[in-house]
């Protein structure tokens, strides 16, 4: 549905970062990584800067600088800074704060310039749909593959099964349109921050990506693993999934493979021993201590691909039948027992 | 196949296959794509299997399997930028079928108690059919005799048909692009080659394996809050997808109340009045073409 034309202004250019028109821009403008020392150079590292400073404080940054070219440039520059810098937690921090930032500016659009920017950015297919399947109404058609790949989320709304599925075409809203491409943003920029950083740097911007790490270093001092914990004892911290799979396992009970799995990784991962491990599944009737060795082993990286596993996250704990709870703000194991730890507790539902 | 087999069987074993393929593999349809697909083998007189091997068409791959034997071929769902690279990174990953697998052991069908059969290595306790769990001791690990005989096999085939069903009419899939084959064994693989679903991610085809099983089904989805801590389904029978399969199974159990059942979520007038609903509900089903 791309027939309406739809007209872009430069403004528009600085953005959405992913459109081919701004990427054909910044060809034509041809800053090299040289030029960004001179003054005009300058302005854009200044403006590139305070974008990943913005994702570091996780402020939502939707200033448009007057001058629209820094702008429009500032996004390549930050890319440049963080493939330099080198820290895949710290591009992911901006690529979250990027898709933030578009969504907020797409949701202000006309819907045919929201439509137009998702399609020719991203590449979804999309229908017009001005219908309603129950009690909801929706703007939009877009194609299962497109929907299923860019949720922000597998339950509620969000989830497939609980959505109309009409020959392959999923009806959403324009919000919900705007959310999606918030998903797309962040995986489009953690890519190119991803990329491997060029050769021949300026040591001016040395010294700037120095600046940037330590910003980043003293952030996530705050964020890791407390020496003090609220809990009394670590098993407190558990989340309820590897709790009652802990408990299944002590009572002898048999417990699927995939569960073993999920509770062997996630107590070596929170720093348990090969062997304090292996005591967990003592009491399972088929336990042989030879076999039990080697398997937990493997997980724990010291066999085979040397891969140190972790456990499923909690979209995929839930398709395999091993969750039955909801937990505010996690989506995964690892994360409830590290903020229970901070916090104290981290609250829960049962699904019913 | 064992080593202390006689050299003889084995060679005859071999002839049989021989003549079954010079026979037969004519008949096979090849996969699509093949330049970037994966084959793997196991033979008669090496062990293992032999991976890592491309055929560039179906002339070379029948070729193949004529001079060598194979007791079993095997060709990846995925497709491959290097599929004869030896290590998975190098392969370079481009896309995959999105295959289903569907096995009659796990469905409990009611044949099962003529020709399985079952042993508990711990208390000793022993019957037909199937069970999960031994059920004298609760042991998980029971030793199973099982058949699979043709009534097993058509409620496989049930289950297909419910799938492609599925596939085409909730996600639009046209009949060319689902493939269905005999797994040799125990049930059906469905193959879905497909652009649309070619470059899915995990998750995204995770959130395809749970949309067919119904996994993550919230009644909040369906419904909106009524009075006195009810929930109003919204969902109406002609709805698409899950919406109107929620919707009729809903109205089946409503048409299907009696007095019995209805005394199980009611209690004083309030059966009488459901059970009335059921009957005039009943009544206006005779016209209504989407119900069995």
């Amino acid at each position: 549905m791309s027939e309406t034309p739809v007209l872009l202004e430069r403004l528009d250019l600085a953005k959405y970062p992913f459109l081919p028109e701004t990427q054909e821009y910044i060809r034509t403008l041809g800053l090299a990584v040289e030029d960004l020392c001179s003054s005009a150079g300058t302005a854009v590292l200044r403006r590139a800067r305070e974008r990943i400073e913005a994702a570091i404080e996780r402020r939502l940054d939707t200033r448009l600088d007057d001058d629209v070219d820094i702008e429009i440039l500032s996004f390549p520059a930050a890319v440049l800074l963080l493939r330099l810098a080198g820290d895949k937690l710290l591009a992911r921090r901006f690529a979250v704060a990027e898709g933030k930032r578009v969504s907020r500016f797409l949701a202000q659009e006309p819907q045919e310039k929201l439509v137009y920017v998702v399609t020719r950015g991203f590449g979804w297919k999309i229908r017009k749909f001005n219908g309603h399947v129950g009690n909801l109404s929706y703007d939009f058609l877009v194609s299962f593959g497109d929907f299923v790949s860019n949720v922000p989320e597998y339950r509620g709304l969000w989830k497939l099964v609980n959505r109309p599925l009409m020959r392959g075409w999923v009806p959403v809203n324009a919000y919900e349109l705007a959310r999606m491409a918030e998903e797309a943003t962040k995986r489009y920029v953690e890519g190119k921050c991803l990329e491997p950083p060029p050769e021949g740097v300026p040591p001016s911007i040395e010294s700037i990506i120095n600046e940037i790490r330590s910003e980043w270093s003293k952030r996530m001092e705050r964020l890791g693993i407390p020496k003090v914990s609220k809990v009394k004892r670590p098993e407190d911290a558990y989340p309820p999934c590897i709790r009652a799979i802990l408990e299944d396992a002590l009572a002898g009970k048999n417990i699927p493979h995939s569960a073993r799995f999920a509770l062997a990784s996630f107590l070596l991962q929170i720093g348990k021993s090969v062997d304090e491990v292996i005591d967990v599944f003592r009491a399972a009737p088929d336990f042989r201590e030879d076999i039990a060795r080697y398997q937990v082993e493997h997980i724990a990286g010291l066999r085979g691909s040397r891969t140190k596993y972790t456990p499923f996250k909690c979209d995929n704990m839930r398709s395999l039948g091993l969750c039955k709870w909801r937990c505010k703000g996690v989506k995964h194991p690892l994360q409830f027992y590290r903020l229970a730890l901070r916090r104290g507790k981290v609250e829960y539902e049962e699904i019913t | 196949m064992s080593t202390r087999k006689s050299p003889d069987l084995s060679e005859w074993v071999k002839a049989a296959f021989r003549a079954y393929y010079s026979r037969a593999s004519s008949l096979v349809e090849e996969p699509t794509e093949m330049p970037r697909r994966e084959f793997a083998f196991m033979f008669f007189d090496r062990p293992g299997m032999h991976r890592h091997i491309v055929f560039k068409d179906a002339t070379e791959l029948r070729r193949f399997v004529a001079r060598s034997i194979p007791r079993h071929a095997y060709y990846s769902s995925a497709y491959y930028q290097y599929p004869d690279a030896e290590r998975m990174d190098e392969k370079v990953w481009l896309g995959a079928d999105l295959v289903f697998d569907i096995d009659v052991d796990h469905i409990d069908t009611p044949c099962k108690a003529l020709h399985d059969s079952w042993q508990c290595p711990k208390c000793g306790a022993s019957g037909r059919g199937f069970v999960e769990a031994c059920p004298r001791c609760g042991y998980e690990n029971v030793k199973r005799k099982t058949w699979v005989c043709e009534t097993c096999i058509s409620v496989a085939r049930d289950e297909v048909i419910k799938l492609v069903e599925m596939l085409t009419s909730d996600f639009g899939l046209s009949s060319n692009e689902v493939h269905v084959v005999f797994s040799g064994h125990r049930g059906f693989h469905v193959h879905v080659e497909s652009e649309v679903v070619k470059e899915l991610g995990q998750d995204a085809r995770r959130e395809i394996a749970d949309y067919v099983r119904g996994i993550g089904l919230e009644p909040e989805a369906f419904t909106v809050p009524g009075p006195y801590r009810t929930l109003r389904l919204v969902a109406k029978p002609e709805d698409p997808g899950w919406y109107g399969r929620v919707a009729r199974s809903v109205l089946d159990w409503i048409l299907s109340l009696d007095e019995r059942s209805a005394a199980l979520i009611a209690r004083g007038r309030r059966v009488r009045t459901l059970v009335r609903l059921a009957e005039r509900l009943r009544e206006r089903a005779q016209s209504a073409d989407w119900l069995e």
